[in-house]
């Protein structure tokens, strides 16, 4: 094969061409089944986070380090195109990194991870253009998790290096031709001298997401398929005729012609479409609680279900340590506490009723798997939290009634019904929890003021040993003041604890380490033995799996249950195929 | 829909299978044969 092309020989069957998918959108700002199955990033290591087996080329050909990991040499593919036929080269490249990301009216804020460890005390890399398929990425110091950065990362693309200069250039005030850019601005009602909000409009920043939306469309990509209209709740996407990859008999990639979306955003409807086979694939946001109906459609033909690894901690349980309230934080910070109601949360009862009795096991990576309510009361006990008020809850040590609250919104079915069940676990100790349920998008912003005492999500640490996903430092939400004081280089905030800067530091020592190595590896490690000792957060259960299907007419995506991470299937969306 | 079973053979340098759908477009002369588009050159 020619180096333009990248040749997928891992496992992959060999398809057919041809058909449309028909799939849900999940609202008009985008949607992360295709997002996802669209995505392509510079470089790709096996199963998405198969380190050990190395970081491989993908929209790159190829990349190599020096010895201390601080320079990166990028090989591209020789040849390569964007999606409207026009080459792909290191000017792209150039425009990318000089005119854009360094480009202070564009980009006032480059994403942190284009700095050395994502540390903010670090400068933001400098990018050499070697010749027309080959440039470096130069950083200010030790950087070896980069590989990982820009391998899967966040969901990260190519676009923070590759831009199509040739389409962008005539929104970009140092190359468009001042009347026409003028005009293209009052087209869009941009105020005069504010071109760079054209541009803005107009560029795919760090998240491919961006391709799902109205707003990208004509912008060229390196993706197996291309927006070609959009109106009336749906999205229309024909195959890329200069995509990359090809399979091991040389087919040229994706097998499906069309991709067609439908605007769906109420989850209920879209299991219903699912069911009656209308939409070709469920997406990752299911409750396992659909699993029976999915299993019924199976056994008619209808459906091929399969239940794939998520990839997080499905549910999160977080106590802001930093919240403005003296009683609460002399108690929330007494690691005895903390330990106190892991041993209080009935892993085995969540496992039961929200995860089907065998799609998750207790945490046992970072929280207490063994569920214990005598341990918790004797903790609470030694803390000096023995006395009970009227109401029969363990009061204060001020001798004050004493309240914890955990606000949520409807994130995903099971959110509100399982904090409802840990608030049960902990009044049984005698701790008084409540549940606030709400909008979940106005507790993140109380959340990010400091002004909410605890809190539930979902994580991604844990099953991840990928530098780039840093939800286990307290700016997430269970330290707000320390991640502040650590942003700002102490600035503003807070001074952490030693055992919270201690995490800060194995943080910056797991980015510098090169992943995948004994290095990397211990320093991992070390950061898991950090969070398991502090029990910073609450996790009853690790190693979920979700419910998800496909129409039965669409081949190649595994069948029952499977350990590949469900995000690793989205991704090969290029290799799925249509067989009826 | 296409209904041909893809080829079973790996195909000589710089040559590719392609979609029917881009097969007829390149007949129509809406897109330029692919094979104009692949480079050769090999690192």
């Amino acid at each position: 094969m020619t180096n333009q092309q990248l040749v997928l020989s891992y496992d992959t069957e060999i398809g057919k061409y041809g058909g449309t998918m028909v799939l849900p959108q999940e609202g008009p700002g985008g949607d992360p089944s295709l997002f996802i199955g669209m995505n392509e990033p510079l470089i790709w290591a096996p199963g998405g986070f198969r380190y050990d087996m190395g970081i491989h080329g993908n929209i790159l050909r190829d990349w190599e380090a020096n010895d201390n990991y601080s320079t990166f040499t990028m090989h591209m593919r020789e040849g390569m195109k964007w999606s409207d036929g026009e080459p792909l080269t290191a000017a792209d490249v150039d425009f990318a990194w000089n005119d854009v990301i360094l480009n202070e009216e564009i980009t006032p804020a480059p994403p942190l991870y284009l700095r050395t460890a994502s540390g903010a005390d670090n400068a933001v890399a400098s990018v050499e253009i070697v010749d027309d398929y080959t440039f470096k990425v130069i950083f200010d110091d030790q950087y070896g998790s980069f590989p990982s950065q820009i391998a899967i990362a966040r969901w990260s693309g190519y676009q923070d290096f590759l831009k199509p200069a040739h389409y962008l250039k005539q929104f970009h005030a140092d190359y468009a031709d001042a009347d026409d850019l003028a005009a293209k601005m009052e087209a869009e009602s941009i105020e005069e001298g504010q071109w760079y909000n054209l541009f803005n409009s107009k560029q795919v920043h760090t998240e491919l997401w961006e391709l799902t939306t109205d707003g990208k469309f004509g912008h060229p990509v390196l993706t197996p398929w291309v927006m070609t209209d959009f109106g009336g709740g749906s999205w229309n996407y024909d195959r890329n005729p200069y995509y990359f990859k090809v399979d091991e008999a040389g087919n040229q990639l994706p097998y499906i012609d069309h991709v067609h979306m439908v605007l769906t955003q109420d989850r209920e409807t879209v299991v219903l479409k699912i069911l009656s086979g209308e939409y070709d694939y469920l997406g990752e946001r299911s409750s396992l609680q659909n699993l029976p109906l999915l299993k019924q459609a199976e056994n008619d033909g209808i459906l091929n279900v399969f239940i794939p690894r998520m990839h997080r901690l499905p549910i999160n349980w977080t106590l802001n340590l930093t919240y403005e309230d003296e009683q609460y934080r002399e108690i929330a910070n007494d690691l005895r506490f903390r330990q106190a109601m892991n041993y209080a949360m009935n892993n085995q009862e969540i496992i039961d009723t929200f995860f089907l009795g065998q799609f998750a096991v207790p945490a046992y990576e970072s929280g207490i798997s063994e569920y214990d309510p005598d341990k918790a009361n004797a903790l609470l006990d030694e803390m000096g939290l023995s006395a009970r008020g009227d109401d029969g809850f363990r009061l204060g040590l001020d001798g004050e009634p004493f309240e914890i609250i955990f606000e949520t919104g409807p994130v995903s079915q099971d959110h509100i019904p399982a904090t409802e069940m840990v608030a049960e676990h902990w009044k049984a100790v005698g701790i008084n929890t409540t549940l606030k349920a709400g909008d979940f998008g106005l507790i993140w912003e109380r959340k990010e003021a400091n002004d909410v005492t605890g809190w539930v999500l979902w994580i991604h640490e844990d099953i991840w040993p990928s530098a780039g996903w840093d939800d286990y430092l307290p700016q997430r939400g269970w330290g707000i003041l320390w991640g502040r004081y650590s942003k700002s280089g102490g600035a503003v905030g807070e001074e952490p604890p030693p055992e919270v800067q201690e995490l800060f530091e194995l943080h910056k020592a797991f980015l510098q380490a090169p992943i995948g190595t004994p290095e990397g590896d211990a320093s991992l490690a070390a950061l898991y033995k950090n969070i398991r000792d502090n029990l910073w957060t609450f996790n009853p259960v690790e190693e979920s799996y979700y419910p998800t299907s496909t129409s039965a007419r669409i081949k190649y995506v595994p069948k029952g249950q499977t350990d590949e991470m469900g995000i690793v299937i989205m991704y090969s969306m290029e290799l799925w195929y249509i067989d009826e | 829909m296409a209904e041909e079973p893809a080829a079973e053979e790996p195909m000589a340098d710089g040559a590719y299978n392609e979609s029917p759908m881009l097969a007829e477009m390149v007949a129509a002369g809406t897109l330029p044969p692919l094979r104009n588009a692949c480079p050769t050159n090999r690192t």
